[in-house]
């Protein structure tokens, strides 16, 4: 008869079996880890691996609490969380290895391991978004009404990144189903938390944003559980987020093959090693009489010939197919435009740009119960600028969510929102204030379906004013369009006119991929005919807005209407104009805009943006190349002035494109 | 090696100046940056700087004050010591020294070969035969046939474009350009070949395309493209006007009496016909067709330089001696190039006479806007039949082209047989 005879509760008050799964998920992971350290001293990895030994106990604890449909989100030395969460060990590592067969088709590696279907949404390159995703899909799961608890766990560096802060507290305010669980294993890469943290008690930081904070021994994982298991509770009884400092320490180099002990002595790290959490659990079993020292070993043994054989098969694994790297930048299938757009010829009503935009935004979110849109100011009072005005009345302060202003939090939280199945609509009132958000729109929203291979979607729509005009001054003013352009995984929209604005947010929000809605101040009061039917209109499909013999002019926004003013003043002159509106530069729709070069023989862009690299480049670089021959004349840009936008009038006025302007610019360019 | 002396650009919208004085002497050591010379804008006489250190070389083609200089114009050299000035190169002389008569063919090929080595060493744009030439026109010129040497370009410096090759080619803007990108895409090399063909045409005498005769192409190519011609024939008897002529022939007192010819007798039947058949007298505007009150003739005149129509204005209020002095004296400064642009368009129907050519019967072409033209042809004696008898008759072909945009066929049909009962029993009033 062995000690382990029955399922009586012991100490922790755990069955016998869950006691063994905690024990068969750190020694997992511990070997899955070692069979990863030694693949990248034997050179299997191309690139880098961030061993998670040490910390096993955490991701263990924390994850035997979770149900398969909860989520976590994870750091870079997320291997361990993968695990835990339900990753095959054969998956994990074919995907560090680089192989067609790892979790994210060998798009990832290390640092951007993604496995949905069982909960595991990613690790990350960057510390600190996935505090913001882990809230965002909380705030999908508060939306959608499901029980379900999102899981952020960060190391001790993240906690004193903006991300932490914002998220906790947009966390706290709305009272999220998420648990956040920070490893303070004392090193930041290798900067120590007693000299980054100014208090590097990081539990006590809850009581900052009104939550509970507890720290437990990271390295004990009956203790990090018991910590878990209580916020895992009060996160789905609708009880809101907890802090959980887990204090532990990992004993390899931050990554492998990294110098070690600059920072640290050999002496802290082998008295840590002591403290192993792996082999102080089973030792625990043993003293406990959970399990003999021969069942342990059988229980090992499976483990150990299971891990070795994944490695093996990982090994021998197929490496991906190259023609295969461009898949999955954007949604592959996207659905077909349901309703055409009718011919605005047509009819009579005559709207403004931002009322088009809200019908639009209304329509879908009475269809689609997974939008809603988060802003400053955008719930009771219905958006700076009228972009949700009655919505609020209508769908309640979750779905129109007014926010701190914390715009990189609530963007990190759109993040997480859409990969839980929300349709988040961000709404940044002045695209100058999205910049603040930069990262997690261009290093996270633009990337993750890709990283994800596939899986993972993107449907966020974010919208913002842009363009000078008004006195706005500097910060209210700028168009930043070739910076989201120029990323892949982005879809850029500027519409020019009420009826394009309709159809094409209506398609933005039916759009699978994150979109940038791009609308300019001085358009938004700009009345124009708008059939009142709902419709879509295709991405990726230019207007020509005036047809003309002789010179060609591409515009956006309030260009086209400087343009066309600009029309006919030359057409009195005998230069016939011919000008083409993109409507939205990524995708951009080259052929029309080639065609038309091809017909005029002369090319010229006008952007109220800066000239350097910008949407004039790219137009231009493009009838260089593809429409050379058929040039008659240098290709011009005329762009905005190269300065911040000044606030007087004349200042102002000086630097953007105008009628009179334009009309020199394309005088000088027949001259050519 | 020298570096140029250009006038730098002036400001937004100044593209030249007017050359006030050298600040330096020839052959005066330069500094950078130091005034090198003034010149004279709408709104100041500025002075301009040095580009770089050298010794200032004017050239004996340099400007005088008062010369306009482009933006960009070279008008002189800074040299260093003991090097040779461009100038030979740089200027027109060299190739207005060779006449161009010396060698049939391509001239501008001769002229290059013609400068010497020395100054090829100068990378003077323009001046080695050099031009600059947009993609669009070179293919242009390949498909046309045309030796992109032999055109003036008109864009900025000289650049050569597609309608400077047009214009060579006498040729409407030519099909759409895709087309032609796709034809020669597809299989270059043979397309270079085929277009490579016409240049090795035979040559012969090569005659610029001047301005006249640009303008009378650019005229024919209008009406034969943008009217729907219709021609109609009918024979008349001409008797009377055979008679009426030999009237006043034998009643002018001198060579400088005019005596009316068959085309002014014409002219003024035909001004009475469109009074009566006011459908003819009429101008095709792009969204109206105007219906003139005045009655203007216009007739053709064959000119040493090409075919030039004036306008003969008032026909009804004038006799016909009148017309014929207004006709004669038309008509001379037609030959002279001495008519203004207004007396040679606005009427609204033209008449041309190719009888003394000894042609029968053609079809004239409408001299766009205008609503119609009358060919007259000539007038041979010859038997016809009077009733039962056979007369010899003077028997003349009219051809009266018309547009059918402004005016269908009947109402032409009925405007011609008016001026045939007119031409056959002119009315006393209107050609005594």
């Amino acid at each position: 008869m062995s000690a382990s005879d029955g399922n009586a509760a012991v100490s922790s008050g755990l069955s016998r079996e869950a006691m063994l799964d905690l024990y068969r998920t750190m020694l997992t992971i511990r070997l899955v880890e070692e069979q990863l350290v030694r693949a990248h001293q034997r050179g299997l990895v191309p690139g880098a691996c961030h061993a998670y030994i040490g910390q096993e106990a955490v991701a263990a604890g924390v994850c035997s609490c979770l149900r398969p449909t909860d989520v976590v989100f994870s750091t870079h030395r997320g291997h361990g969380h993968a695990l835990a969460k339900g990753v095959a060990p054969r998956s994990l590592i074919a995907e560090v290895l680089g192989r067609a067969t790892g979790c994210s088709g060998g798009r990832g590696g290390s640092m951007h391991i993604f496995a949905p279907e069982v909960g595991m949404m990613g690790t990350s390159g960057i510390v600190g978004p996935c505090i913001l995703q882990a809230a965002g899909a909380a705030y999908a799961f508060k939306l959608d009404g499901s029980d379900r608890v999102s899981v952020a766990f960060f190391g001790d560096g993240a906690s004193n990144n903006g991300a932490f802060h914002e998220g906790l507290n947009m966390a706290g305010i709305w009272k999220l189903p998420v648990v956040f669980v920070c490893e303070n294993n004392l090193y930041a890469t290798e900067v120590p938390i007693a000299y980054s943290g100014a208090n590097p008690n990081i539990a006590e930081r809850a009581t900052a944003y009104n939550l509970p904070g507890v720290s437990v021994d990271g390295n004990d994982v009956l203790a990090v559980r018991g910590a878990a298991e209580e916020a895992v509770r009060r996160a789905r009884s609708g009880g809101g987020p907890t802090l959980i400092e887990c204090r532990t320490y990992r004993t390899r180099p931050h990554g492998e093959g990294m110098g070690d002990f600059t920072y640290r002595t050999r002496e802290e790290v082998d008295a840590w090693k002591a403290r192993c959490p792996v082999q102080g659990f089973r030792r625990r079993l043993l003293l406990e009489k959970i399990a003999t020292e021969e069942e342990i070993a059988v229980v090992e043994d499976g483990i150990r010939r299971a891990v070795a054989e994944a490695m093996v098969a990982a090994e021998s694994d197929p490496l991906p197919d190259p023609s295969d790297a461009l898949r999955h930048v954007y949604d592959e299938a996207p659905p077909a435009v349901a309703r055409p757009a009718p011919p605005a010829s047509g009819t009579e009503r005559r709207i403004t740009f931002i009322r088009a935009t809200l019908e639009a935004l209304s329509a879908e979110m009475d269809r689609n119960p997974a939008i809603y849109v988060m802003g400053e100011g955008i719930g009771r009072r219905g958006g700076n600028f009228a972009t949700t005005t009655g919505l609020y009345d209508k769908h309640g302060p979750v779905r129109l969510c007014d926010t701190p202003i914390a715009e990189r939090g609530f963007t990190g939280m759109a993040a997480g929102a859409a990969m839980a199945g929300a349709r988040p609509v961000i709404d940044f009132m002045f695209l100058d204030f999205e910049l603040d958000a930069a990262g997690e729109i261009i290093n996270q929203i633009a990337k993750i379906h890709y990283m994800s291979n596939g899986r993972l979607r993107m449907p966020v729509l974010l919208r913002g004013c842009i363009g000078t005009g008004h006195s706005a001054g500097t910060h209210h003013s700028g168009n930043y369009l070739p910076t989201f352009a120029h990323f892949p995984g982005l879809r850029v929209v500027v519409p020019s006119t009420p009826y394009d604005a309709k159809g094409l947010l209506a398609r933005a929000l039916r759009c699978r991929d994150p979109v940038l809605f791009l609308e300019h101040r001085e358009l938004l009061a700009m009345k124009g005919p708008v059939p009142e039917e709902d419709y879509e209109i295709e991405f990726g499909k230019a207007a020509v807005v005036r047809e003309g013999r002789h010179v060609t002019v591409v515009a956006l926004a309030l260009m086209v209407h400087h343009t066309l003013a600009a029309c006919a003043e030359l057409a009195a002159g005998g230069i016939d104009v011919e000008v083409i509106d993109p409507r939205t530069i990524s995708p951009l729709d080259a052929e029309t805009i080639l065609a038309s070069v091809r017909k005029t023989g002369r090319l010229l862009v006008v952007d109220e943006d800066f000239a350097p690299f910008s949407f004039g480049s790219e137009v231009a670089a493009l009838a260089a190349g593809e429409a050379f021959d058929d040039l008659d004349a240098p290709v011009r840009r005329l762009h905005g002035e190269f300065a911040p936008t000044p606030y007087s009038r004349p200042l102002e006025e000086a630097v953007v494109p105008n009628p009179a302007r334009i009309v020199r610019a394309v005088r000088e360019l027949m001259a050519e | 090696m020298a570096t140029e002396v250009r006038l730098p650009k002036q400001g937004w919208s100044t593209e030249e100046a007017a050359f006030v004085e050298w600040l330096k002497k020839d052959g005066e050591d330069v500094r950078a940056g130091e005034p090198l010379f003034s010149v004279e804008t709408e709104k100041a006489v500025r002075e301009i700087e040095s580009p770089d250190d050298g010794i200032l070389r004017i050239p004996p083609d340099g400007p005088d004050e008062g010369d306009i200089i482009k933006v960009g114009q070279v008008i002189g050299y800074l040299i260093r010591a003991g090097e040779t000035v461009p100038t030979a190169a740089a200027t027109a002389p060299v190739a207005a020294d060779r006449p161009a008569a010396e060698k049939a063919g391509p001239v501008t090929a001769a002229t290059a070969t013609a400068v010497p080595a020395a100054a090829l060493a100068v990378p003077a744009t323009g001046a080695t035969g050099w031009r600059a030439v947009t993609p669009r026109a070179a293919r242009r010129a390949i498909l046309e046939g045309i030796d992109i040497r032999s055109l003036t370009g008109t864009g900025r410096g000289g650049r050569i474009r597609e309608a400077d090759v047009i214009a060579a080619c006498g040729a409407p803007p030519a099909s759409p350009a895709p087309a032609a990108a796709a034809a020669a895409g597809s299989s270059a090399p043979a397309a270079i070949g085929e277009a490579a063909g016409p240049v090795s045409l035979p040559r012969g005498r090569e005659v610029a395309i001047n301005g006249m005769r640009r303008a009378i192409a650019e005229q024919m190519v209008r009406s034969k493209t943008l009217t729907a011609p219709v021609t109609l024939t009918t024979r008349v008897d001409a008797g009377s006007l055979a008679a009426l002529r030999a009237r006043y022939k034998a009643a002018a007192r001198g060579p400088d009496d005019p005596v009316p010819s068959y085309s002014d007798m014409m002219i003024k039947l035909v001004a009475a016909a469109l009074r009566e058949h006011p459908a003819l007298n009429a101008r095709w505007e792009e969204k109206r067709i105007v219906y003139v009150e005045a009655i203007d003739i216009a007739l053709a005149v064959d000119t040493p330089d090409g075919l030039i129509a004036p306008v003969v204005r008032g026909v009804p209020g004038l006799s016909l001696i009148q017309l014929a002095a207004r006709t004669r004296d038309l008509i001379r400064r037609a030959r002279e190039r001495r008519l203004s642009t207004g007396e040679m368009t606005g009427g609204t129907f033209t008449v041309s006479n190719l009888g003394a050519a000894g042609i029968d019967v053609f079809t004239p072409i409408i001299n766009h806007p205008e609503c119609a033209v009358l060919g007259m042809g000539r007038i041979v004696r010859e038997p016809a039949a009077v009733e039962d008898r056979i007369e010899i008759r003077s028997l003349m072909w009219l051809s009266l082209t018309f547009d059918h945009r402004i005016v269908d066929g009947a109402p032409a049909a009925r405007f011609l047989d008016a001026v045939r009962k007119l031409v056959e029993n002119p009315p006393a009033e209107l050609v005594s």
